[in-house]
């Protein structure tokens, strides 16, 4: 946010907070998306307990998929995000000073 | 989509009341652990408060009479919010209004910012990620427990340790940003919860260490929300 503020040189907080519920709102599409996909999978049905290969088949949407979406973010952080303390330090300086 | 209007303004508060970066953080961390309380206490009362208000207005229009109720407990807690945070942000009058207006973003602007800006982007990825883990973890836990672990019961004491678990990361990140940069804290996070879900998928067969993992996968997760 400090840093799109000192970028566009406008005010971008309401923007950038607004952004933010992007995300959780396809991540809410998602969710129907991933469970029912893995539920076709698993071929599950109403009162019947899953067994063998069935039963890991049922951690593929309550682990695997959401470790997978962890691990693509993390390397995303590591890779594409650049803005450190010391820039975020140096924007709100800049825009402490451009609004005095 | 009128509660989302209220729910971003309230949120952008913590980006005018927050001068410093640590500010924001804590401001953050404060909102994160207070989302993560009121998720548990929603679990455990929910379902008693609405069949209290179902006595009143019937059970067809019980869920709705909650969603009432609680929307007015909103419109009280926000307006608090607005009375606490008078004073932080520029009134904008005749005097500044010049300012005002050349500081606001256009709508050109703000797509502008977007695509201009691949921090931004990446952030919202992560974000996707983030939220994965809430949304598709709380959709398949039963699952999980009725129809891969066979006990459903269990669904209790799981609820319950992953709502304690994401406070607790949501409350201690407040303390983590005085000591380490948000980004790192961020990776850190992504990373604990990505080794701890790839772990539920290994052992899959112990209904208990699930319950051990996702928890530690919630802390992870509560230490990710107001990150970075």
């Amino acid at each position: 946010m400090t840093y799109t503020t000192w970028k566009t040189g406008k005010n971008a907080a309401g923007w950038i907070m607004g952004l933010q519920n992007l995300p959780l709102k396809v991540a809410v599409f998602l969710r129907g998306t991933i469970v029912a996909a893995v539920l076709s999978s698993v071929h599950w049905a109403p009162d019947v307990t899953l067994e063998g290969a069935a039963r890991q088949g049922m951690t593929v949407a309550f682990g695997l998929v959401p470790a997978i979406f962890c691990a693509v973010g993390a390397l995303l952080l590591v890779f594409g995000f650049k803005i450190t303390k010391d820039v975020v330090d140096k924007a709100q300086r800049e825009i402490d000073a451009r609004n005095a | 989509m009128i509660w989302n209007i209220g729910y971003v303004a309230n949120a952008t508060l913590v980006s005018v009341v927050g001068k410093t970066p640590e500010d924001k953080a804590t401001l953050s961390s404060s909102r994160a652990t207070w989302n993560n309380i009121g998720g548990l206490i929603w679990s455990y009362a929910g379902l008693p408060f609405a069949t209290v208000l179902g006595g009143i207005v019937g059970e067809k229009n019980q869920w709705a009479a909650a969603a009432f109720v609680l929307g007015w407990v909103m419109v009280l807690g926000y307006f608090a919010h607005f009375k606490m945070t008078e004073g932080y942000e520029e009134i904008e009058d005749e005097k500044h209004a010049g300012a005002a207006k050349q500081n606001k973003i256009s709508i050109p602007d703000m797509f502008k910012s977007l695509f201009q800006n691949p921090q931004l982007i990446i952030l919202m990825l992560a974000d996707l990620a983030k939220w994965c883990v809430k949304f598709v973890t709380a959709a398949s836990a039963i699952y999980y427990f009725r129809d891969a672990a066979g006990n459903p019961g269990l669904m209790v004491p799981y609820a319950l340790c992953i709502a304690l678990a994401a406070m607790v990361g949501a409350y201690i990140v407040r303390f983590w940003v005085k000591a380490m940069p948000s980004r790192t804290i961020a990776i850190i996070s992504y990373v604990g919860m990505a080794v701890f879900l790839f772990l539920i998928y290994v052992m899959y067969a112990n209904a208990t260490m699930v319950i051990v993992f996702m928890t530690c996968a919630q802390f992870f997760y509560g230490v990710a929300t107001p990150t970075p």
